[in-house]
């Protein structure tokens, strides 16, 4: 288990990234929304050994991870935002690289293993291919194969999807889905749907602080009942924002969808179903984050 | 293009590496001007500080070297965007290309040139500090600075910033443009080396930076010119200056035209078009893996990681570039190795090591630096690092990796030397291919400090985090520790590297293995101190600041990690003890200025004896045991002392090498009343004053030992006494083994300068010409003769040879071996005492025995040695007088020092210079022949007849040496070398009178200025006879001779011999002789233009000549003299093309011709066709221009 306590981190520019974050993770997927800037890479680099907070701690499964770092990186599998390749390198010998680099002495198991990540993210036609020729997308599933190297006990991926089509981000969630159930696994998203669809658990992480967490379906019901919608013409909208708090706006064909939440129906307003998204925004809004986007 | 430029100057201001330069090159240039230590090598220090020449010179160097901050500044311009990945915002702003190149190309210009303005200010400020030598400053002038800012930095600056600019904007690498400025400068070297001396017009031309047209106008200029003139822009200087400032605009132009906004750095872009194999996707079968953990671990982090790293460098393609320059730069050397009058010598692997380490080592530095910053900062600046950094290895697998990179860069590097030496030694034929010495010499007596300093940068750039800080950090790391030396810190304790190794093949790598291991150890164990640190500071993850980490270092530090520094440390404080030991408890660590200090004190203190009335030793007895293993010398010996003067004499200083450990010395009848043991000065008190006639016993006893090892310095500070007594090739004189009598004028500091920072009168190097008071001193500084006669042992598998005959057996017992040498008629006090392992070559020519005795591997060039012998014995004794000895000998010593001296009958000739000279080429002068003729003639000129102790000595000594030696060369290979060798001659004159330190004097009034005795010498010698001829100079030398010979004083002048000249030279040639010898005489001879008309059958031709005299004074002004000399003409006819370039053909009229001052109008007759005309054509007079005597005619 996963467990941070009161972690503050503040980098030399002035920017606090953590305000007093604590969170317990149990294995099993556990996803961290935030907006841009959130602090949530920061958050997840902490944990991955790559910074040390100011104060509090994160521990793992009663390892410190400041204090012993090395004992951590051991059961570490770590997707990094943003990442580069070494120039003119094949995946094939970058990830037998990191597999001996994560212990994997045998040479036969690490070549098996290799082969099997490559199959699975989709990359064996490229294997022997210079990864500087990489679009987006192909080096995003190289970084995700390298994480898995190993047996991860905790797999931290931060963005794992961004750039990825359709096809690779399914092909991804399931192979997520597969690591096994007593695995920690932190991802950090924008993508809502991605935190709806695989974690049972999550955050919702803004200027540095933990906002809110539980479980999405949970979250989704506290809000059952209490969300309205209607559909006006865009013009429109600046009248009912003059009377009432609104939540989203979202244009649908031409026209204007306004969602409010109050425990009573404001007039000519109809019940919505809330989902993840709603959650989301309600909760920035309650911490006073501008959320309304016209 | 103004905005671009704007933000271009805004960034660059802000730039760390515009103001890192800036300071770096501002202090530099400070110290340069500011402290009389550091000096840039070529300038003389004879000249003032601020010399208007030196400033612009300056300048060159700034530039050359600015050359680099340029590349940096201006190529960082224009790849920044692709390194930040910020190109794609940059290229959708709207800017034209056009703009956007130039902006930036201007932007980082200016900035590079700020860079040597700031070493100019440097130059300017510390010319008016306070604490300079006034003697040594001029006047100020703000002119110099101008000029050089116009003429050097702005050309030099521009032109490289543009081609660089443009390599980079193409290849959108700043590596590529750095591996091109390298080549740039390897390429320019080469060219240089391959380009005929004599082809002045065109390597002005090629030389970018301008300063060979600079050096060609101002390389015979004097001290005078060089303090306030400047080279006119005109002529090469000029055409050189437009022609490399177009260029760059040139390759402005084509950058413009090429350049295109794009991502895609197509330029250098292989295609793999590997065949597609597609091999089937293995199934998906689940198999757990299991990750180890134990001690190997990190050794199989560490194997990836290095072949990970490797792979980084052997595929790409800078790597091969590097090698290919390297292997260039290592020919370049071997082809410039030792040259003695321009013959090569033999490839011995000794040789090119030392080849290897002059033109490499500069090499090697710059690729370590630039490498540590490339491979630490890899994985950063690929971005992979938060990816691996996450993963489980220790620090040290990184940082080991990245010093096992580096290892293997320049272990590749050096190897590549060791090939490109056996393939070069094969190529010249050489076979004897030295394989373990390369090894050893090139991985560890030379490479082993390359090795640490791999070690030290890895350990800078993981402290510094940022590469290009790295960078600048290691290369002031580098230049402060060049620079500690001549500032006086001088010990191997701090000066991070392994003392310097002198190879012979003689003695191979001697004592110095010692001192090399123990150096080596210690800084071993400071590099792993140094490792440990970066495992512990080492960056991972986002600690990007210095503090941060630092506040991690107790979170990595381990019970090993402790155990590891203790052990380091420990071994570090230990070695360094024992070396402490070694350096200052058995030897004395002494530095360059200390050692002037005792000079100076020295001085202070004994001046007034060198007047002093002394004894004169009649007779020596000596005992000399050698130990050569352990590199001990015991030496015993009695003099015979007697008063020859007709006052009495009742104190006698006497000397002793400062080295050696003086047991006993005593003389009969007096007492020691004074002793410094640091300058090795005995004064003696007569109980009773010694009479006119009286007589004394001197006795010593004395030992030279060398216990432990001393420090890095010694051979600088020894004055070479360090490498006398050795293992195999011990070659030791009487002044080091023997207490000598009187004030030893030898140990005053010379230089004029540091006399005056000590306080010192200025320097008296000779007595006036003709001063009565040392008419009766020979130049020994002794006035008799003295019987010799030595005992001498040493091991017994070694020769022992002083001075004299061999009397009796050898004995051999106990391991020893011992010979008794003594000469049956008294000789100077000037003995010589060799032993080594030796084999003997033996001939006799007319009843005298010729032995060489030489190093059993160097055979080459015995063969004419004799033979040059024989040649020059024939030569003197017909044309001056006999041979005063049965027996001559030549004996080879190791190459620790590169001369030969003359004892009697006793040559040491020193392995590097005829023992392995080239002489396949017929066409290559013989150094053999020419320095063993020399060294004979001297048993003519110094052992027959010396001068007296006084200005003028060496003309009697050297110069005639050198006469005598042309005189046999030109028998044995005629005219055409010889003028060859003169042109050598006029060319070392005429360049080393800009060096002179205190003044330039007549030949006559020399004072031992190896410039004038020797190089004029020749030149005024041989003009002498080719005037009077040569008859008439042998006759004048014969009586001389026979005046002078074996006298015991008064001792003849230099003005006696010009004398005897005089008086076989006739009326006519009286002046000359005076120009020759009394004044220091230039001519300066040019055919200014040149008619050819047919007449009938003959072609006549009409030249005129511009001919001038000037007499020069001390510092080389000139004043104008009236002209009127006969002087040779001559027409030459189309060379053949077997001809060497340095040959004439025969002329078809050779004239002498009176020139008069001015222009002389001429005309000569021919009945071939007519190719050159010239006027002393064969450079026999002294020519400051002597390129332009010939003329190429325009036929009708
Ligand atoms: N190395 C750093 N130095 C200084 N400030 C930083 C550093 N890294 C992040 N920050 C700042 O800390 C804050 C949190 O950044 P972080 O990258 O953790 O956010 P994030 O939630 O991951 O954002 P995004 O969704 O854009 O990835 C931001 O304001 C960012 O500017
Ligand atoms: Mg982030």
């Amino acid at each position: 288990m996963l467990k941070i306590n009161a972690l503050n981190k503040t980098y030399a520019n002035g920017v606090q990234a953590l305000n007093d974050v604590s969170l317990e993770v149990d294995s099993g997927m556990f996803g961290l929304l935030g907006p841009n800037g959130a602090g949530k890479s920061s958050l997840m680099r902490t944990i991955a050994t790559l910074q040390t907070g100011d104060s509090g701690s994160v521990t793992f499964n009663g390892v410190d991870v400041a204090r012993q770092p090395e004992q951590l990186r051991r059961k570490l599998g770590y997707l990094p935002q943003e990442f580069g390749v070494y120039p003119r390198m094949s995946p094939l010998t970058f990830l037998d690289h990191i597999a001996v680099m994560k212990g994997v002495a045998d040479r036969a198991e690490r070549k098996h293993l290799v082969e099997q990540l490559l199959v699975q993210t989709n990359l064996w036609d490229v294997r022997k291919k210079s990864m500087t020729t990489f679009s987006g997308g192909m080096k995003q599933r190289m970084g995700i194969a390298q994480a898995l190297i190993g047996n991860p006990e905790l797999v931290i991926v931060d963005e794992p999807t961004a750039g990825l089509d359709p096809v690779e981000r399914r092909r991804f969630h399931n192979l997520l889905a597969s690591i096994g159930d007593d695995v920690v696994v932190i991802l950090s998203t924008h993508i809502v749907e991605d935190v709806a669809d695989l974690c049972t658990r999550m955050a919702i992480m803004a200027a540095g602080s933990i906002l809110l967490s539980g479980e999405p379906q949970q979250l989704i019901t506290q809000l059952q009942g209490r969300l309205w919608r209607v559909v006006v013409a865009s013009t429109e909208v600046d009248g009912i924002r003059g009377e009432m708090d609104i939540l989203t706006t979202r244009r649908i064909a031409g026209k204007t969808e306004v969602k409010v939440i109050g425990n009573t129906p404001p007039v000519g307003f109809e019940p919505a179903q809330p989902n993840l998204e709603d959650v989301y925004f309600a909760t920035l809004r309650d911490a006073g984050e501008s959320v309304d986007v016209d | 293009m103004l905005d671009v430029f704007k933000f271009e100057c805004r960034y660059q201001l802000r730039s760390p590496l515009f103001l890192v330069l800036s300071v770096a090159f501002f202090l530099f240039a400070f110290m340069l001007m500011g402290s009389e230590s550091v000096t840039l090598g070529g300038v003389s220090r004879s000249l003032n500080l601020n010399a208007a020449w030196t400033i612009v010179y300056t300048q060159f160097f700034f530039s050359i070297i600015g050359m680099f901050g340029a590349v940096a500044i201006v190529s960082q311009a224009i790849t920044r965007d692709y390194e930040f990945n910020t190109a794609e915002i940059f290229f959708t702003t709207g800017v034209s290309p056009r703009g956007f190149l130039l902006g930036r190309f201007f932007g980082g210009f200016v900035f590079a040139v700020g860079v040597c303005v700031a070493a100019m200010l440097g130059t300017l400020l510390a010319s008016l500090a306070p604490w300079l030598d006034p003697e040594r400053v001029g006047a100020f002038s703000i002119a110099p600075y101008l000029y050089a800012l116009a003429v050097v930095t702005v050309p030099n600056i521009f032109f490289s910033s543009a081609l660089f600019f443009t390599l980079a904007a193409l290849t959108r690498s700043m590596l590529a443009a750095f591996i091109g400025a390298v080549a740039f400068i390897v390429l320019n070297i080469i060219i240089g080396n391959l380009v005929d001396p004599e082809q002045v017009d065109l390597l002005a031309m090629i030389d970018p930076f301008g300063q060979s047209a600079f050096s060609d106008v101002s390389r015979y200029w004097t001290v005078f010119e060089r303090n306030i003139e400047l080279v006119p822009v005109s002529g090469n200087l000029l055409i050189n200056r437009v022609a490399w400032m177009s260029l760059g605009v040139l390759a402005l132009l084509f950058t413009i035209w090429r350049y295109r906004f794009s991502l895609d750095p197509s330029v250098l872009r292989r295609k793999s078009k590997r065949a597609r194999k597609t091999t089937p996707k293995p199934a998906l079968t689940a198999r757990s893996v299991e990750q180890v953990f134990n001690a190997v671990t990190p050794w199989r982090q560490l194997f990836s990681q290095v072949s990970i790293d490797l792979s980084g460098i052997y595929r790409s393609v800078p790597f091969y570039a590097i090698l290919g320059f390297a292997l260039l730069n290592v020919w370049g050397g071997f082809e410039g190795v030792g040259r003695f009058v321009g013959t090569p010598l033999l490839p011995v692997t000794s040789g090119l090591l030392r080849a290897i380490g002059g033109s490499y080592t500069f090499f090697i530095l710059l690729i370590v630096i630039y490498y540590a910053g490339e491979i630490v900062h890899r994985e950063r600046q690929a971005k992979v690092a938060e990816v691996l950094d996450a993963t489980p290895f220790p620090n040290v697998v990184m940082v080991a990796s990245k010093v096992f990179t580096l290892w293997f860069m320049v272990a590749c590097l050096l190897l590549l030397a060791m090939v490109a030496g056996i393939i070069y030694q094969a190529v010249q034929g050489y076979t004897h291919f030295e394989i373990p010495l390369y090894l050893q010499s090139l991985l560890f007596v030379q490479g082993g400090s390359f090795f640490m300093l791999c070690v030290l940068a890895v350990f800078i750039q993981v402290l510094a985090g940022n590469k290009y800080i790295g960078m600048v950090a290691m290369l002031a790391v580098f230049f402060v520790l060049q620079v500690l030396p001549s500032l006086d810190f001088q010990h191997g304790l701090y000066l991070f590297s392994t003392p310097p190794v002198p190879h012979s093949d003689m003695n191979g790598f001697g004592h110095f293995w010692q001192p090399l291991i123990a150096f080596t150890a210690y800084w071993s164990a400071f590099c792993l101190v140094l490792a440990i640190l970066a495992h512990l500071l080492f960056q991972r993850g986002v600690t990007d600041r210095l503090k941060q980490r630092i506040a991690l270092v107790p979170v990595r530090f381990t019970s090993l990690t402790g155990l590891m520094l203790t052990f380091a440390v420990v071994a570090f404080a230990g070695i360094g003890s024992w070396i402490f030991y070694n350096t200052n408890v058995l030897n004395t660590y002494i530095t360059t200025d200390e050692l002037e200090v005792q000079q100076a004190e020295y001085e202070k203190t004994y001046k007034v004896r060198e007047l002093d009335l002394r004894p004169e030793m009649l007779s020596v007895d000596s005992t000399v045991d050698l130990y050569p293993d352990e590199r001990r010398l015991e030496s015993k010996g009695t003099a015979e002392l007697v008063n020859t003067h007709d006052v009495e004499i009742s104190e006698v200083m006497v000397s002793t090498h400062p080295f050696i450990t003086v047991n006993t010395l005593a003389i009969s009848g007096a007492q020691r009343v004074e002793h410094r043991e640091i300058s090795g000065t005995h004064i003696f008190r007569f109980d009773q004053p010694l009479v006119p006639g009286g007589g004394a016993e001197m006795s010593w006893d004395m030992t030279w030992d060398h216990e432990g090892f001393a420090n890095v310095n010694e051979l600088a500070v020894s004055g070479g006494s360090s490498t006398r007594v050795v293992a195999n090739g011990t070659f030791v004189n009487n002044s080091e083994i023997m207490p000598s009598l009187g004030y030893n004028r030898g140990a005053e500091i010379g230089d004029p300068a540091t006399r005056r920072e000590y306080d010192l009168p200025p320097i008296q190097r000779l007595p006036e010409l003709g001063d009565p008071q040392t008419l009766n001193l020979s130049q020994f500084t002794v006035a008799r003769r003295t019987e010799f006669r030595t005992r001498f042992s040493t091991s017994a598998d070694q020769i022992a040879v002083a001075p004299g005959y061999l009397v009796g057996d050898v004995i051999e017992r106990d391991g020893r071996r011992i010979y008794t040498y003594e000469m049956d008629a008294p000789i100077w006090p000037f003995f010589s005492f060799l032993s080594a392992r030796y084999e003997v070559a033996s001939d006799a020519h007319n009843g005298i025995a010729i032995e060489v005795y030489h190093h059993p591997a160097h055979t080459f060039n015995i063969e004419p040695m004799i033979r040059g012998t024989k040649k020059a014995l024939d030569y003197f004794s017909r044309e001056f007088s006999p041979y005063q000895y049965r027996q001559f000998r030549i004996l080879e010593f190791p190459r620790y020092a590169s001369f030969a001296q003359a004892f009697p009958n006793t040559i040491p000739f020193s392995e590097a210079i005829g023992f392995v000279a080239d002489l396949t080429d017929p066409h290559a002068l013989d150094p053999v022949f020419y320095v063993t003729a020399h060294e004979l003639a001297h048993q003519w000129w110094a052992h027959q007849v010396v001068g007296a102790a006084q200005q003028g000595m060496t003309v009697i000594v050297e110069t005639l040496a050198q006469y005598s030696a042309l005189m046999v060369m030109e028998q044995e290979y005629g005219e055409d070398k010889m003028r060859r060798f003169l042109r050598y001659e006029l060319d070392s004159y005429l360049n080393a009178r800009g060096g002179e330190l205190i003044e330039e004097l007549p030949l006559v009034r020399v004072e031992n200025q190896p410039y004038i005795h020797y190089r004029k010498g020749s030149l005024v010698m041989y003009a002498l006879q080719d005037v009077i001829g040569e008859d008439q100079v042998n006759l004048a030398l014969r009586r001389f001779i026979e005046k002078y010979a074996y006298v015991n004083g008064p001792f003849p002048t230099a003005a006696d011999l010009v004398a005897e000249f005089r008086r076989v030279a006739g009326p006519e040639h009286q002046a000359l002789i005076t120009d020759l010898f009394e004044k220091i005489t230039l001519y300066d001879f040019s055919v200014a233009d040149a008619d050819v008309e047919k007449i009938d059958d003959e072609w006549q031709i009409s030249f005129s000549v511009d001919a001038s005299k000037f007499y020069a004074d001390g510092a080389g002004e000139e004043t104008d003299a009236p002209l009127n000399l006969t002087v040779d003409v001559a027409v030459f006819p189309k060379p053949q093309d077997t001809l060497e370039d340095y040959q004439l053909p025969a002329p078809l009229v050779f004239e002498r011709q009176t020139l008069v001052s001015g222009e002389n109008q001429l005309v000569l007759r021919v009945n071939e066709l007519p190719h050159r005309v010239g006027v002393d054509p064969y450079n026999k007079l002294i020519d400051r221009n002597p390129e332009n005597n010939l003329r190429l005619l325009d036929l009708p």
